[in-house]
């Protein structure tokens, strides 16, 4: 066998024993990538929100909007009503004051007419009717307005009572608006604290996830490949020449006789080849012990076993 | 298989070598004879009682053999049968032939004495 033949055959079990370490090394990283997945996967789908989080993401705003509504808006009303109330006391006050002004011009008007004529003297008469029809009335207005004065001096009193209570509630509310922004910070930090949850334990894995699969598929798809030319190179040399790359040439020569009798043996081809595997298998130990047997050899020494 | 000593066969020492049991057989059926490994094999394993042999019991025991200056080999020619690799031709040296008869005699030997009185 010449030496071109040989170094062409050993650069092919060259490439053959990278291709199959890269195989191997791939298909180990592939699994690990896919075990990593599995993980990964597992852990996104078994992700949920305690009840807590979940009460707290559905209430929040709410929350937020009770504590600041409720407090300035009851006492305003309240204000607003006996602010009416008042001034239809003051209505009431001033009609009283023009009536009064009124009886006061008919008494004047009625003197004048006394002293005047007969014509005048019924005149008179009708005057002091409407006169004493004006005083019942002006009685009548200053009850009302004594109810008045008590309901305005009551109101007033309501008024001094409840902006009391507005500055009272109004202070209240202030300190519960400082107890609502504490709540809103401790809100915020819940919420800061359950995002971080969410990114650790969803987003992050999500992202795992994603690395783990791409490069699992990278990995299948460079092992196809590789096997793909591992395939391409078989083939390429007969058999027992491949085998010579890696075993003496007598050795070489003993298989292919060996395969020249399976042949004709006419085997199953795993069979066939099993037989081949191991009888090159059987060879290459034999050549390990020789070389090793070899190694302690002594120089001028012609006598090894004895 | 080039051996690292390689040394010229003891033609004319008077004293044979000791020979372990596949040594005695492989010298056996070399006797007379030109083998290749797989020839030897199958002769070997003809009607042998105690399992077959296989190359990686036969490849040491030849290397052993020549070492030692009991058999001698050559090269064949290249045949396509062997898909262009040539063979390794066995075949046992004088002081290989000088041992295994020096054996044979003291088993005969052995036989006689061994024979009831």
């Amino acid at each position: 066998m010449d030496k071109t033949t040989k170094r062409k055959i050993r650069k092919l079990w060259g490439f053959r024993l990278t291709i199959s370490l890269g195989l191997i090394l791939i298909g180990k990283f592939a699994f690990y990538q896919q075990q990593k997945a599995a993980i990964w996967h597992r852990e996104i789908s078994s992700f949920s929100l305690e009840e807590k989080h979940i009460q707290l993401v559905e209430d929040f705003p709410q929350i937020l909007e009770i504590n600041t509504k409720q407090i300035y808006l009851e006492p305003i009303k309240q204000t607003r009503l006996i602010a009416r109330k008042i001034t239809y006391i003051e209505d009431l006050s001033w009609s009283m004051d023009k009536i009064s002004d009124r009886i006061s011009i008919l008494g004047d008007r009625i003197q004048e007419l006394g002293s005047s004529s007969l014509s005048g003297q019924r005149e008179i008469g009708d005057l002091q009717e409407k006169r004493s029809k004006a005083l019942i009335r002006l009685n009548e207005l200053r009850d009302h307005k004594r109810t008045a004065n008590e309901i305005a001096r009551h109101l007033t009193q309501t008024l001094i009572q409840e902006s009391t209570m507005l500055k009272l509630q109004v202070s209240l509310g202030s300190l519960s608006n400082s107890q609502t922004q504490d709540y809103a910070v401790f809100l915020a930090r819940e919420m800061e604290l359950l995002l971080d949850h969410i990114e650790v334990n969803l987003f992050q894995n999500l992202h795992k996830l994603h690395k783990a699969r791409i490069l699992l598929w990278s990995s299948v798809i460079s092992s196809l490949a590789l096997l793909i030319s591992l395939i391409q190179l078989r083939g390429s040399w007969s058999l027992v020449l491949q085998f010579s790359a890696i075993l003496p040439e007598d050795a070489a020569a003993e298989l292919a006789i060996l395969h020249e009798r399976f042949k004709k043996a006419e085997l199953p081809l795993w069979k066939h080849r099993l037989c081949l595997s191991t009888e090159a298998s059987m060879l290459l130990i034999a050549l390990i012990q020789i070389h090793f047997e070899n190694t302690f050899l002594l120089p001028n020494n012609s006598r090894i076993d004895d | 298989m080039s051996p690292r000593l390689k040394q010229e066969p003891h033609e004319a020492s008077p004293k044979p070598v000791k020979l372990s049991a596949i040594d005695e057989d492989v010298l056996t059926v070399l006797m007379g004879r030109e083998l290749y490994g797989l020839e030897i094999l199958d002769q070997l394993n003809l009607d042998r009682p105690t399992g077959k042999l296989l190359f990686s019991s036969l490849y040491p025991a030849l290397n052993r053999l020549e070492k030692r200056g009991l058999v001698k080999w050559r090269w064949g020619d290249e045949v396509e049968k062997s898909g262009g690799a040539r063979r390794k031709y066995f075949k046992v040296s004088g002081q290989g032939a000088k041992s295994l008869q020096a054996v044979q005699q003291y088993r005969a030997r052995l036989q006689t004495n061994a024979q009831p009185i």
